[in-house]
């Protein structure tokens, strides 16, 4: 997968129609945004909305954004909505209060400290956002206890003679496992140019993936939302 | 039942006051699913009350799930033997000028008390479970014992389900029972694809081998935790995992009934219950399923052909040791790691191979390696021979070797 996004996939997502190019366009970028806003200080619950204020926003200038490299790349101008958005939020009196428990002032800047500038906050989020996507894409490549060993040995430290126990596998495959995976993880990856061993960015990806629990209420948002505004579309 | 706490879209079979069912009195809906819906009921003469599911007649378009659900409650019917207790008892199958309706018992209260005819009752299912988590071990163990039972007595008679998910699992009187049999059809005709996609498995073939591959599936689900799509990720769940011998056998279990290549899954429920009772269950010593049933008669047949089989196993492969022990020198299995990978091993100027001529290639295990003193060498493309010296094997089982080099790779350190 390239880590600019494709063409095609913008030309796609013109037609609001299409539900396929429109998930596609959310699984690649709905974890992006959610980190992003949560990174900037907004709670769990303030994160969902921007996603969703953000994936209607594209939608609704579908028609406006033409890709130009010459102009910018598509992740800076889907960073600006983003940053817009938060920023939006962040200035409301109750989401201060809420993403700090009540002393949201120090929470906020502390938020913004963290970070050089939003547009660093918004590459890394983008960052684990594609390689969560990569990950999710070699999970469905191999064999489940390639990928579950994969996971035990390089993501959770597990001894690989544990991680053959849990899976079945020889000791001798779970290394083999692990390599295989970072090979695939890495071809799938090549365009990008990142600072950082990729498994320690990966692990880091990971452990910044939303819980279960969000991916489930915004996916169920997503399907019921935008493709249906896109089908009553004339 | 499918979605009972009404999540999901649903054909609107009663828009306006519940419909008339003789006998019964509807008192609310509990659940609906694609094309039909579960009310609580109570029975007109005895006050008993009772799951009642209606499916319209008319259906819309093509599509004629009343048609469909009668077919699959005949061939269950017609089944006379298919009486598993971890299967929903249909108690009446009728029809009004209107609707398809049957009648079946009531799922327990997701509080745990009785069930009652108040608005508070919300029927317990596996799927409610869930989203306090993943399930303890015990109860992981008997509620997949329960699902594989139930399933497996289809299979025996030569039926399959195609909709196993959670909210299709039941808890009634604490026992967990498969429930929706609208989907249900002979094995051996040319099954449609229909199910829900979540649970289908990759190549949409709705046989046994898919309610295998659903089974695997849930029980997934039951020991991590997470939703069905996040196969087979662990996450967090794996330092409790390796703490339990059960959880790692069934892990294992549904490994296999999960794979995308159906040759490689159990043919059917009936050999993935049989796995289960003999690598979640019988292993674990003391460690007797509660509520378990007799197995079938073809599961204790087999099951008594692999206790021999093992038996004449352990007493070859005891024979064997013997033999060894008296006359050779031991065989072992040795780890090559080093921090470039695909180094070859030397020993005693001789090239390791496998079997089948390649030569091994570090991260590995070699086995059969004689358990004596060897001159190692490790080499590698491009970087001189790493000669380790003189190493007994009957002491040493890993070998991790460095050439010192930092090149960034993050492949480089196991």
């Amino acid at each position: 997968m390239s880590s600019q996004t494709h063409t095609t996939l913008l030309d796609r997502i013109r037609d609001g129609a299409d539900a396929v190019a429109w998930d596609e366009f959310w699984t690649r970028y709905w974890r992006a945004v959610f980190n992003f806003a949560k990174c900037r200080g907004c709670s769990e619950h303030t994160a969902e909305e921007v996603v969703q204020d953000v994936m209607l926003t594209v939608f609704q200038n579908r028609q406006v954004f033409r890709y130009d490299s010459a102009k910018g790349r598509f992740r800076d101008w889907l960073g600006g909505i983003v940053s817009n958005l938060v920023n939006q939020r962040r200035a409301k009196p109750a989401e201060r209060v809420r993403a700090a428990g009540g002393d949201g002032q120090n929470v906020l800047e502390s938020a913004q400290d963290s970070h050089a500038s939003a547009d660093d906050a918004w590459e890394e989020a983008f960052e684990a956002s594609l390689l969560n996507v990569l990950l999710d894409l070699v999970r469905r490549e191999v064999a489940p206890e390639t990928y579950q060993a994969f996971e035990l040995v390089a993501l959770q430290g597990v001894p690989a003679g544990e991680a053959a126990q849990l899976t079945g596998l020889t000791r001798n495959a779970v290394y083999l496992a692990r390599k295989r995976i970072l090979q695939r993880l890495r071809e799938l990856g090549q365009s990008y140019r990142s600072e950082g061993r990729l498994l320690d960015r990966v692990k880091r990806a990971l452990a910044s993936a939303p819980s279960a629990d969000v991916e489930c209420s915004l996916t169920s948002w997503m399907a019921q939302s935008v493709p249906a505004r896109g089908r009553a579309c004339p | 039942m499918n979605d009972p706490l009404g999540n999901g879209e649903s054909a609107i079979v009663c828009p306006g006051s519940p419909p008339a069912i003789p006998d019964m009195e509807l008192l609310r809906q509990i659940g609906k699913g694609g094309f039909g819906e579960v009310w609580l009921a109570r029975n007109q003469t005895t006050g008993g009350l009772r799951a009642v599911k209606i499916v319209p007649l008319r259906g819309t378009g093509a599509v004629d799930p009343a048609g469909r659900e009668i077919v699959s409650l005949s061939c269950l019917e017609q089944t006379a033997r298919v009486r598993d207790p971890n299967l929903v008892t249909i108690h009446h199958v009728g029809r009004t000028a209107d609707f398809l309706f049957y009648i079946m018992d009531t799922a327990d209260d997701v509080s745990g008390g009785p069930v009652s005819p108040g608005a508070e009752y919300a029927p317990a299912t596996l799927a409610v479970r869930l989203r306090c988590g993943p399930v303890a071990g015990d109860d992981c163990v008997r509620w997949s014992n329960q699902l594989l039972s139930a399933l497996a007595c289809l299979h025996g008679e030569g039926l399959v389900h195609r909709d196993v998910k959670p909210s299709n699992c039941l808890f009634i009187d604490g026992q967990l029972k498969l429930a929706d049999f609208g989907l249900l059809a002979q094995v051996d005709r040319s099954v449609s694809r229909v199910g829900t996609l979540e649970y289908m498995p990759p190549d949409g073939i709705m046989d046994t081998c898919a309610d295998v591959y659903a089974a695997g599936l849930v029980i997934y689900q039951m020991i991590t935790g997470l939703p069905a799509h996040r196969f087979p990720a662990i996450q967090t769940r794996a330092r409790a995992m390796l703490a339990d011998p059960r959880l790692m056998a069934l892990n294992r279990l549904v490994l296999k009934a999960c794979q995308s290549d159906r040759n490689g899954r159990f043919a059917d429920a009936i050999a993935m219950l049989e796995t289960f009772q003999q690598e979640v269950v019988d292993r674990n010593g003391t460690d007797r399923v509660e509520g378990m049933k007799a197995a079938p008669g073809r599961i204790r047949r087999l099951f008594s052909g692999a206790i021999v089989a093992i038996c004449l196993a352990v007493a070859l492969l005891g024979g064997w040791l013997v033999w060894r022990g008296l006359n050779s020198v031991p065989n072992v299995d040795v780890n090559f790691i080093t921090d470039q990978f695909d180094a070859e091993i030397w020993l005693d100027g001789r090239r390791l191979c496998q079997p089948d001529g390649q030569p091994w290639l570090t991260p590995c295990t070699v086995t059969g390696v004689s358990a004596e003193t060897h001159l190692v060498v490790l080499k590698r493309q491009g970087l001189e021979d790493l000669d380790l010296g003189r190493i007994d094997f009957a002491k040493t089982r890993e070998v991790v070797a460095h050439w010192g080099i930092d090149n960034g790779d993050p492949d480089a350190r196991p």
